[in-house]
């Protein structure tokens, strides 16, 4: 997590300004206000909150972090698709996304908690105010941005009750306005809500936190902004064609993208998966000018060109999978064939004149879904390799002695792993980051879900390799305010179920020394 | 079991010695403490004996969740883990929250994951309604509103795992349910493996009340009787 120097000092209330992904766990949209009698309008303070020990049931032990820089993830696993979505939100048999009022394992349990001192605030009941003892703020939503919103996609925050009532509170589907708002919110106030998005991709939700003063405390009214950000996911597959731009990846900007332009986005080729239904995959030149919405795994794609003019042409370089890979101009584009079903990763380098960019892999999947199990993965690689069946059926085995787990190597697929070659090297390396150490991963979310997946990829820790190696905390740690152990290092504006990850090492630690990922298996 | 104290009355009504909770946040949870689990009742933010309190930890057994009146719903489907049939009456204590009315919860939050090798099991026991017939039910709905039934105490096989409910080291609001007025015992035990410590429980009785609200007149003296008892947090 990156923290930067500077502490907003509020009162009591340390608020680090932090970036910070956040997937799972339990948090809050924090509401805290502070009387302030020269500046009413200063006493709002908004964050995204978590409790060091993990128990909201108290007021001790509160971590804010600055809402600016926490970006909310929707995991693929939110995604629901059904005849029946809530009335006035979402499309019957349309993907939409619902980060749950339920603690979901695996998921963001996002709750709604405000802070105040009990008898500050008018209480505001059907739009009327007064004097109250106890008192209430409320919450209207403003506006909703963010690419998400951009693709049409629609936001809503609503609560089901008792025998199924839903509840809408906010409601982007019919447009804003004054219905548009959570009215009365108690000192104390913690709640959870349903939150729900029709559309993938950055969602900037703008709410306005606001409440009448008791008489004397000067009755006036007062009110502050706040932004959430949510991310909800791509897919991440492309199925049957898909269209890419082509670089030379000079100074290490990308050799290829890969664009889906249904969705307007582009993927960085180890974030996507393209699905060859038949056994085929055509690609074609993705139009210079047709825009992307979100980028995953890259940054701006507008650079994605060769310095010279004339065509660019493209060589199938190498190949591994479990048939034959054969590649020709065809159905307007380059078109893939595949001799068998199973996981193929084609090398491929495009060139202009004599100018060759760094050739780069794009993983195809031959009639296989993109949440191939772990057998389905080893029967793949044995075909591949002409070994016998069931040669890499234990996932605790080693096969290619390389001191990596088969399952290790099925959890880190996209760092290139193949359970037949001793490939150890391809172990993302940490590196030093403002004094600390960090390692960056790809994370295949349908391989291990954080919550039902029978593999779980997890990091170990030995202070000197000779101490037996103790469990790293997943994600973040109790009792540590800066804990989180792994972050979200995503380049680019989007995310996709393979997620570019950084596991984090506090520096400031006389027991820990070496690190390793670690396959562990969940019950 | 709620206690009563026939020789203290108030208006010549009996006085209940457990407190009574009327509305705010409300969670039972599992703490470890002295090496054994034990299951207490944390008043988060909320209303006792008519007075606000807040972050104030009770005995299970000295607390009395009230659901009034208004409370109850008179049902459209019948929904046989809840025991109910088209037309019959249901109170129930909601799962989103809801000013003046108990936002109730189970929680496991407070204990350290990496300590557990399992999760926290919620199992229901014993449950005595008014009638001894009454069913007493418990669910949370999801986004699209469909209900997943955890308890139920007069049809265990239509519950999501025969009147066991997992807790991740979280807390989870959920609809609480009884078919009828009066006072309810739900026995609850709570059970998980420790790393060190072992196979661990804790079984506590809570008691609800479903009636209309009592008087403030009636909570004010239960107050200044002094017969609210805390539990103090060590």
């Amino acid at each position: 997590m990156k923290v930067f120097p500077t502490c907003y000092i509020f009162g009591a209330f340390c608020l680090p300004l932090s970036a910070v992904d956040l997937v799972l766990g339990h948090f809050e949209y924090q509401i805290d206000y502070r009387q302030n009698d020269a500046a009413p309008d200063e006493g709002w303070q908004s964050s995204v909150s978590y409790d060091l020990d993990g128990s909201f049931a108290d007021t001790e032990g509160i971590v804010r972090l600055d809402e600016a820089g926490v970006r909310l993830l929707a995991a693929p696993s939110t995604q629901l698709v059904t005849a029946n979505p809530p009335a006035g939100f979402g499309e019957a048999n349309e993907p939409f996304w619902i980060l749950s009022q339920n603690n979901i394992p695996g998921e963001l349990f996002l709750g709604w908690r405000a802070v105040y001192e009990q008898g500050l605030f008018q209480a505001r009941v059907n739009g009327n105010y007064s004097p109250s003892p106890l008192g209430s703020i409320s919450a209207t939503l403003l506006e909703v941005g963010g690419t998400g919103a951009q693709r049409g996609g629609k936001f809503a925050m609503w609560t089901s009750s008792g025998f199924g009532s839903l509840e809408f509170h906010f409601n982007t589907s019919d447009g804003l306005d004054d219905d548009d708002r959570l009215e009365t919110i108690p000192a104390g106030g913690h709640s959870h809500y349903n939150w729900g998005f029709t559309k993938p991709g950055t969602y900037e939700v703008t709410f306005r936190n606001e409440g009448r003063l008791n008489p004397q405390f000067g009755g006036g009214d007062t009110a502050s902004e706040a932004m959430l950000n949510f991310v909800i996911p791509h897919d991440g597959v492309l199925r049957g064609e898909g269209a890419w731009r082509l670089g030379n990846g000079d100074r290490g900007s990308a050799a290829v993208a890969v664009f889906d332009d249904e969705n307007q986005v582009d993927y960085a080729s180890d974030q996507v998966v393209l699905i060859a239904e038949g056994g085929e995959f055509t690609m074609v030149v993705a139009d210079a000018a047709e825009d992307s919405l979100g980028q995953v795994g890259l940054g701006s794609v507008e650079e994605m060109t060769f310095p010279g003019d004339g065509p660019v042409t493209i060589e199938l370089i190498g190949q591994s999978g479990p048939g034959s890979v054969s590649m020709s101009a065809g159905n307007g584009g380059t078109n893939f064939e595949f001799g068998a079903d199973g996981i193929y990763r084609v090398q491929l380098q495009a060139s202009q004149g004599g100018v060759s960019g760094t050739p780069f892999v794009l993983t195809f999947l031959s009639n296989l879904e993109e949440d191939y199990s772990y057998a389905e993965w080893a029967d793949s690689f044995e075909r591949t390799h002409q070994l016998s069946g069931g040669a890499l059926a234990d996932a605790q085995a080693d096969h290619d002695g390389d001191c990596l787990s088969n399952g290790l190597e099925y959890l880190l697929f996209w760092h290139g792993f193949d359970p037949a070659i001793s490939d150890g090297n391809l172990m993302p390396k940490p590196r030093f980051v403002g004094g600390q150490a960090e390692i960056e991963f790809l994370r295949d979310l349908h391989k291990d879900d954080f919550a039902s997946t029978p593999l779980e990829l997890s990091a170990a820790f030995s202070a000197d390799l000779e101490t037996p190696w103790k469990p790293w905390r997943r994600l973040f740690s109790e009792g540590a305010a800066d804990g989180f152990y792994e972050d979200g290092a995503e380049l680019g504006n989007e995310t996709s179920p393979i997620m570019r990850r950084r596991l984090v090492v506090p520096s400031a630690s006389a027991n820990l020394g070496f690190f390793r990922f670690e396959q562990r298996s969940r019950n | 079991m709620k206690k009563l104290i026939p020789l203290i009355s108030l208006a010549g009504v009996a006085v209940s010695q457990a407190a009574v909770f009327s509305s705010g946040e409300l969670d039972f949870g599992v703490i470890i403490e002295g090496g054994e689990l034990e299951l207490e009742g944390h008043v988060v933010s909320g209303v006792v004996d008519g007075v606000q309190t807040d972050d104030v930890e009770f005995e299970v057994g000295d607390l009395e969740v009230l659901a009034g009146a208004d409370r109850m719903i008179t049902v459209q489907s019948g929904l046989p883990a809840a025991g109910v049939n088209t037309g019959d009456s249901l109170w129930i204590l909601p799962q989103s929250q809801i000013v003046g009315v108990p936002y109730v919860a189970l929680a496991s939050e407070e204990l350290t994951a990496s300590d557990w090798s399992t999760f926290i099991t919620f199992t229901l026991g014993s449950v005595t309604s008014p009638s001894g017939s009454g069913t007493f039910s418990m669910w949370s709905n999801d986004g699209l509103g469909n209900p997943t039934f955890y308890f139920s105490s007069t049809n265990a096989g239509a519950t999501d795992d025969n009147n066991q409910f997992e807790s991740a080291f979280s807390h989870d609001h959920v609809n609480w349910g009884f078919t009828e007025e009066g006072d309810w015992s739900v026995e609850i035990t709570a059970s998980g493996t420790h790393n060190t410590l072992g196979d661990l429980s804790a079984t506590e009785t809570i008691s609800f009340t479903v009636v209309p609200e009592p008087s403030t007149a009636l909570l004010a003296g239960i107050s200044a009787l002094g017969l609210i008892a805390r539990r103090k947090r060590k």
